[in-house]
């Protein structure tokens, strides 16, 4: 059984089992009970035989019935420049309409901002469109599905109550994808994220997010420091982002979500206790000892300045972040934009500040909904005399 | 005559606003001390942010209760009489009824001004970091409109049902919470999804609700 030809995960699998099983049968070797263990061991590796067989012929069987739903998957339709498969009678006419205006909307957007040329935002996916089930036959799922790559499952758009907004948002989100993972670089400063709607809202958020970061960094930047934003777009170095992101006043913070080594000794334990009693002094040994500093900037946060970029960079961006493949993420994302690393900063800073200001809490309309309401409600209230 | 029945409302709705006041006081300073619990320096401002997280919905809390009593209290005391007063002043019902409302919402003032104070109050006693603001005007504005509705709405339920306004209120809930069960059990999740949506959403009349009681923001 050990040398059976078995896929990777099941060959660690059994192996980890050889080693167990041949490890207990060494120490029962030192004992005198030894044909009993012997026999017990036989039966178990009997057993494991029988367990693979079995999970061979239900891998078989999974097997069979996706190749018989995929089978199933007969109906298409073109929209946006996309192929969308459905399983014909499965889909509601009204949801196929949704879809293909949907997606059609996203590509008229695509072509206003970036031009004809949306060769880098194409998909290489397939789109799927399938109702939810029987308990909900207005639900459907729109799912993308990587080609030629068998690590990657499909990403399922749950559509319970499908809009064309939402279909427009579902295929702009993949766009931004698409385009991103073709820009390997690009692809780990935004850890893969690239929304292309919504707007000032994303930036309004990445202010925000900015703005109660424990990273000094962010709040630097938000306040309105051009070289705390740029640390924000770098991506951190082997210190984990210590020294770029920090201060020595955000270490406590940094040990509460940093994590301690598996090796860790009781001296570090006690230093971790103390800076978190506050101590200032044992927060700088802590963080020395932390084998993780976990980044405090999301990838949508980051994938604001790649918006900005492409913006600046006019129709021929999309192209070039593809195309460009040398230097840091923010020197691909100036080279994009056509400007210096410390123009496209101030941009991108400019831009998240305004949206800041646009999303300020205000209650003037709230003032004006609540006076029409009550004096509509008195209205009503005096038309009935007790 | 305005100035009289803003006295009698005063009168007899003064030892609920009273109790409002010092609730909308302290409002802030207990959510500061159930959720933060540190008026400590070099607090990280998503810390400073969550301490005040219960501010709002304690806040709404008080706004509906307060709206509720705030149209009980005189209407109880008007009907013991049976409108006697209000029926022989020699003006019409209707401008009876937009006075009495205008005096009650008059009072709101009161407790809007505690809560005005109380949140300037433990603004002071924190150290801010430089990336939030505090808001205690805009707080406090949120809160007067908002009592102001729940005011208005019970005003409107007291004064068109009279002595049978519970019953008629207790109607209304079954109806709102049997329409919700109906609707999502007949899977029409969308409808509901509308519904609900055209009451919170501007300008719904519940708008006001939804917006975010916050004390604390960027």
């Amino acid at each position: 059984m050990c040398e059976s030809r078995a896929t990777l995960p099941r060959r660690v699998a059994v192996g980890v089992l050889c080693i167990g099983l041949l490890g207990g049968t060494s120490r029962l070797t030192a004992q005198d009970s030894v044909l009993p263990a012997r026999a017990s061991a036989a039966a178990l590796r009997a057993e494991l035989d029988r367990a693979e067989r079995e999970a061979d012929s239900l891998k078989e069987r999974v097997d069979a019935l996706a190749s018989e739903k995929e089978a199933l998957f007969t109906g298409r339709f073109e929209a946006g420049g996309r192929t969308v498969r459905f399983i014909p009678g499965d889909l509601t006419d009204a949801d196929r309409r949704i879809i293909e205006e949907g997606l059609t909307r996203a590509d008229s957007s695509l072509r206003a901002r970036y031009g004809d040329d949306l060769a880098p935002f194409r998909d290489p996916v397939v789109w799927s469109a399938r109702s939810l089930g029987p308990n909900n036959p207005r639900g459907t799922f729109l799912s993308a599905h990587r080609r030629s790559n068998a690590y990657w499952g499909p990403r399922d758009f749950n559509m319970t109550q499908p809009t064309v907004e939402l279909v427009e948002a579902i295929a702009l989100d993949q766009a931004g994808r698409n385009l991103v993972d073709r820009a390997p670089r690009i692809s780990e400063f935004t850890r893969s994220t690239l929304v292309l709607n919504d707007g000032r809202r994303r930036f309004a958020r990445a202010g925000r997010e900015m703005a109660l970061s424990y990273a000094s960094a962010g709040r630097e930047c938000v306040a309105g420091s051009p070289a705390a934003c740029r640390a924000v777009l770098t991506l951190p170095g082997a210190d984990g982002g210590l020294s770029l992101y920090f201060s020595p006043a955000d270490y406590r913070s940094v040990v509460t979500s940093g994590e301690l080594p598996p090796t860790a000794d009781s001296a570090q334990f006690a230093a971790r206790r103390r800076c978190l009693a506050g101590s200032d002094t044992a927060c700088v040994t802590a963080v020395a000892a932390l084998s993780r500093v976990p980044n405090p900037f999301s990838g949508t946060l980051r994938s604001t300045a790649v918006e900005v970029a492409l913006e600046l960079g006019g129709r021929d961006a999309p192209t070039r972040l593809v195309t460009t493949r040398d230097g840091s993420a923010l020197q691909i994302l100036a080279t994009v934009a056509g400007v210096t690393e410390d123009s496209l900063v101030r941009a991108w800073q400019q831009r998240v500040r305004t949206a800041m200001d646009a999303e300020s809490p205000d209650a003037g309309r709230d003032g004006v909904t609540v006076a029409a309401w009550s004096l509509l409600i008195l209205f009503g209230a005096t038309r009935r005399k007790p | 005559m305005f100035r009289q029945i803003l006295f009698t409302q005063f009168r007899w709705t003064r030892t609920l606003l009273l109790l409002m006041a010092v609730f909308t006081f302290v409002v802030p300073t207990l959510s500061w001390n159930l959720g933060g619990n540190v008026f400590a320096a070099g607090l990280a401002p998503i810390a400073v942010m969550n301490g005040f997280s219960t501010v709002g919905p304690m806040l709404v809390l008080g706004a509906w209760t307060l709206g509720f009593l705030l149209v009980a209290l005189p209407w109880g005391a008007d009907s013991q009489s049976r409108h006697v007063y209000a029926l022989s002043l020699p003006i019409p019902w209707s401008q009876y009824v937009a006075m009495r409302f205008g005096a009650g919402a008059i009072t709101l003032l009161v407790p809007t001004l505690a809560l005005w104070l109380g949140s300037w109050l433990v603004v002071a006693m924190i150290d801010m970091p430089p990336t939030l603001r505090a808001y205690p005007g805009l707080l406090a504005l949120r809160f007067f409109l908002g009592t102001l509705l729940a005011y208005a709405l019970s005003f409107l339920l007291q004064y068109l049902a009279g002595r049978r306004a519970a019953v008629v209120l207790l109607v209304l809930l079954v109806a709102v919470f049997g329409l919700g069960m109906g609707l999502s059990l007949a899977n029409q999740h969308e409808l509901l999804a509308r519904i609900t949506l055209w009451f919170i959403d501007w300008p719904g009349p519940f708008s006001v609700f939804a917006s975010e009681w916050r004390l604390i923001d960027v």
